[in-house]
């Protein structure tokens, strides 16, 4: 069966995410500005929660004699340019760029101190300050170059299945907020997904993240699901279909699944955002 | 009345050392007897750790039903200490070490009067046998039912109490019972219940190995109590 390769410490699998970091992410999630929130931007929101994933990722790999390399990962950001927001040091330059997850837990950009709110043991909440890695920063300016975006992951994803042929396929996430500005985004796609390990193809989810105040479309098995929006299908068609593990994740969340779901949210707000990552990125028990 | 003939088994996940096993069992001999395994969650740190820690205390205070193992569980986190924070400790063992630690848990108390009493967090499986026929199989009877993520029992003290199942029979003089960590126990269901009770534990290790290469069982560390009720 596809997508069923146990992932350990000899057969890893690699997570690459793509973030939009056009200008329009500098406007904030639609409606936030109508409802009188604070309103971060779109692209603060993002970072936040991919540096926040990253350190979630890094703590189901973690054990008490240090972090194993369960994943393999790399963040892609487009806009005024293209490139690898996270880098490997010269010793990992061989698997395509992506960074083993010890190695990321390692080196963060920097340690903030937060505040989180945690459980006092009788039924309330008090405040304690921990530390908040951070690989990147936010950053918004330019287009949205995303075939460029898919043709790198494509060759980063090539070279590390060259070095890992049997092991779970790289998932890719691709986070965006509007219409690629350098081509159709369509053909590249393909050409991501068709790389495979003996386990199954790349894996390609997309987010959509709202400028408007339409509810999210989250997890579509049809195209009757979604708006009428060309973009809206195109984003359909690139993403791919959820395999076993993941579809039982996202049972598990509430959502109703099919053999046809995909990996998919449009107009997400910050809260479908943050849970489709949650089943996007469990691709099955770590061994 | 004699005490019931025990026999342990545990091995490792494939590639993995013996030192790495987060699995455990821990056994009472004597009257009430006790047997207890428990699983480590592999994302969590000092998972193997707590699981022998649930084990121990189960056999030493045998709380044999739900209410009762609640009660002890706040008294067993309370003693559960992993090693210290230390000034230079990386941030992610500081994160990790506040998550604490999971496990599963199953638990058996046999009577000298032909009673048993069994309690249960998780996916870990009792096989209560009488010849070679499975009489029954509790909390899971059928191997499809196993998922990925159980119901575990968290080492946090501030960690709202688990939900616990609990069973009560009788035994009759030559049943056995067996408990198993999820993976042998959904394999054991879909294969041969009574294969512990014919086998000696190098003879069932190879027949796991065998098992996870041909990938009918998932590779997975295992644990097992097989309990031999007195004639």
């Amino acid at each position: 069966m596809a997508y069923s390769a146990e992932i350990s410490r000899t057969s890893p699998t690699a997570i690459l995410f793509l973030l939009d970091q056009s200008a329009s992410m500098q406007e904030p999630f639609g409606g936030a500005e109508q409802r009188g929130d604070a309103a971060p931007s779109k692209a603060r929101v993002l970072a936040d929660v991919v540096n926040r994933l990253l350190q979630n990722l890094i703590l189901r790999c973690a054990k008490e004699d240090g972090v194993r390399d369960y994943f393999y990962v790399g963040v892609i950001g487009y806009g005024e340019r293209v490139q690898p927001l996270i880098r490997p040091v010269e010793e990992y330059r061989v698997a395509g760029d992506l960074v083993p997850i010890s190695h990321l837990a390692e080196r963060p950009l920097r340690l903030e101190e937060r505040l989180k709110k945690v459980p006092d043991g009788q039924g309330g909440f008090i405040e304690r300050r921990v530390k908040f890695p951070v690989w990147f920063d936010p950053h918004a300016k330019n287009g949205t170059p995303m075939c460029q975006a898919l043709d790198l992951a494509a060759s980063m994803v090539r070279t590390w299945i060259d070095l890992h042929p049997h092991s779970f396929p790289p998932i890719v996430i691709n986070i965006t907020d509007g219409e690629a500005t350098d081509g159709d985004p369509l053909r590249y796609a393909q050409q991501l997904r068709s790389f495979a390990t003996d386990d199954g193809e790349t894996l390609l989810f997309n987010v959509h993240l709202s400028s408007s105040e339409e509810p999210a479309v989250e997890l579509p098995a049809s195209v009757e699901e979604l708006p009428r929006d060309e973009y809206a299908v195109l984003l359909f068609q690139m993403s791919s279909v959820l395999p076993f593990t993941m579809r039982a994740a996202a049972e598990q969340e509430g959502y109703r699944v099919t053999m046809d779901t995909r990996g998919f949210v449009f107009n997400a707000d910050p809260v479908a955002l943050v849970r489709f990552l949650e089943i996007g990125t469990r691709p099955s028990t770590l061994r | 009345m004699d005490a019931p003939l025990v026999r342990t088994f545990w091995l490792p996940r494939a590639g993995a050392s013996p030192d790495a096993c987060e699995d455990a069992f821990a056994v009472r001999p004597g009257w009430p007897f006790a047997a207890a395994v428990a699983d480590g969650a592999t994302e969590s740190a000092f998972a193997g750790a707590w699981a022998r820690h649930l084990v121990q205390h189960f056999c030493r205070d045998l709380p044999a039903t739900p209410a009762a193992l609640q009660d002890q569980l706040v008294h067993w986190r309370a003693a559960w200490q992993p090693d210290r924070l230390g000034a230079t400790s990386p941030w992610y063992v500081a994160a990790k070490l506040e998550e604490g630690a999971h496990a599963a848990l199953l638990g058996l108390v046999l009577h000298s009067d032909g009673t048993w009493q069994a309690v249960a967090v998780g996916d870990a499986v009792l096989l209560h046998l009488r010849g070679k026929r499975l009489l029954q199989a509790w909390p899971l009877d059928d191997p499809a039912q196993f998922h990925h993520r159980p119901a575990l029992i968290s080492s946090r003290v501030e960690a709202a109490l688990p939900e616990v199942e609990g069973w009560r029979g009788e035994w009759r003089p030559g049943d056995a019972f067996v408990l198993a960590t999820d993976a042998l126990g959904a394999w054991l269901l879909a294969t041969d219940p009574a294969l512990p009770l014919r086998l000696p534990p190098e003879g069932l290790a190879a027949h796991v190995t065998a098992a996870r290469r041909r990938r009918t069982l998932r590779n997975d560390d295992v644990a097992a109590v097989v309990v031999h009720c007195p004639p």
